[in-house]
């Protein structure tokens, strides 16, 4: 007796299955007949089944990931601000503009824009001794001199600038007020300023 | 007769196995490289999977309706610059997404330091990738690259 087969499907793979096989074969005598299970046939669907496997499919594909890295920043100090000969009791001012002004150099990725911000003294000191400074004043340009300078306060607070389109650069004038008190104690005062200048990005 | 006709339905079985049913013309193809552009000395720069500029972008085609993938980045850990200079790149469990509609903006998010496996509804999709420098603020300056391969495997 042969059941017509059914269909399933597994993996995309369309799947003839046979269940109980049984082949019945006529003799050449009428009234005689022989039951053959067809165990070897069941035995061949399965081995065609097996080496119809599917193999997994993989493709790659490439792409890059890339970057432009800007000119690390370089920071020179290249004047120190000078209040020279400074008397009890009379204030003192040096300008920006002033030959005795602090001047600073930033060297970095042409055109772009810095963040710079000022650790100041408060006192230049000699020993135990204070003289006060303050009323800082500042001017910062693409070029080496003070002409067409952008003013600006120097102090802990961010002052943005651009870099210059050529060279990278931008060069800091710095000026300040002292105070000496009428008993001033006589010596040579100093203070440190600092400067830092970071890339915002832009 | 009756095994005629067994023999015929076998053969037919037999045929329908050898032709493979599965057989698509898959491709994978990169279409956007992940561009971080300029990057600072000093300061950490990030691109989005979502950015349509800068991320980086795959397509995959072909796989067939329905399609179970997974796919699997191998990706770099430093970028290559001038006079042999290196630059750190990393990517986050969130910086990969695949969307089967190939838009930016209907993604699912998966990690691109693992496989990922995901249906291709309609045998095609996008896959997007962000990720991050950290430049040190005496990185030398120039181009850098790396190379990022995604592999797709139809399951």
């Amino acid at each position: 007796m042969i059941r017509a087969p059914s269909l399933g499907r597994s993996d995309n793979r369309v799947q003839l299955i046979f269940r109980d096989v049984n082949l019945t074969a006529f003799s050449q005598t009428k009234d005689q007949h022989t039951m053959t299970t067809a165990s070897k046939l069941s035995l061949a669907v399965v081995a065609l089944f097996l080496a119809g496997a599917t193999v997994a499919q993989a493709q790659s594909a490439n792409i890059n990931a890339t970057a432009t890295v800007q000119t690390p920043l370089t920071l020179t100090g290249t004047a120190a601000l000078a209040f020279g000969n400074v008397f009890p009791g009379l204030a003192k001012t040096v300008l920006p503009t002033d030959a005795a002004s602090g001047r600073f150099t930033i060297l970095g990725q042409p055109v772009a824009e810095v963040a710079m911000t000022f650790t100041l003294p408060t006192n230049l000191t000699f020993g135990v001794n204070n003289l006060p400074i303050g009323t800082w004043a500042g001017l910062h340009n693409a070029t080496n001199v003070t002409a067409g300078a952008t003013a600006f306060t120097p102090s802990a607070a961010i002052t943005l600038a651009n870099l210059a389109a050529v060279t990278g650069n931008r060069f800091l004038f710095i000026g300040a007020t002292v105070t000496p008190a009428v008993a001033q104690a006589a010596g040579a005062y100093t203070g440190t300023i600092t400067l830092n200048v970071l890339y915002t990005g832009n | 007769m009756h095994v005629r006709r067994l023999l015929g339905l076998m053969a037919l079985g037999a045929a329908l196995v050898a032709s493979p049913m599965d057989l698509h013309a898959q491709t994978v193809v990169g279409i956007q490289n992940l561009a971080f552009g300029n990057v600072v000395p000093g300061v950490p720069t990030s691109v989005l999977k979502t950015d349509p500029v800068r991320s980086g972008q795959i397509r995959i085609s072909g796989a067939g309706f329905f399609r179970s993938v997974t796919v699997r980045f191998t990706l770099p850990t430093v970028m290559n610059g001038p006079s042999g200079a290196t630059m750190p790149i990393t990517f986050l469990n969130t910086d990969a997404g695949i969307s089967w509609q190939s838009t930016i903006t209907t993604q699912t998010t998966f990690d691109p330091n693992a496989p990922f496996t995901y249906t291709l509804w309609l045998g095609a999709g996008v896959v997007y990738l962000g990720g991050r420098v950290n430049p040190s603020p005496a990185q030398l300056g120039g181009t850098y690259a790396g190379t990022i391969i995604l592999t797709v495997i139809l399951n």
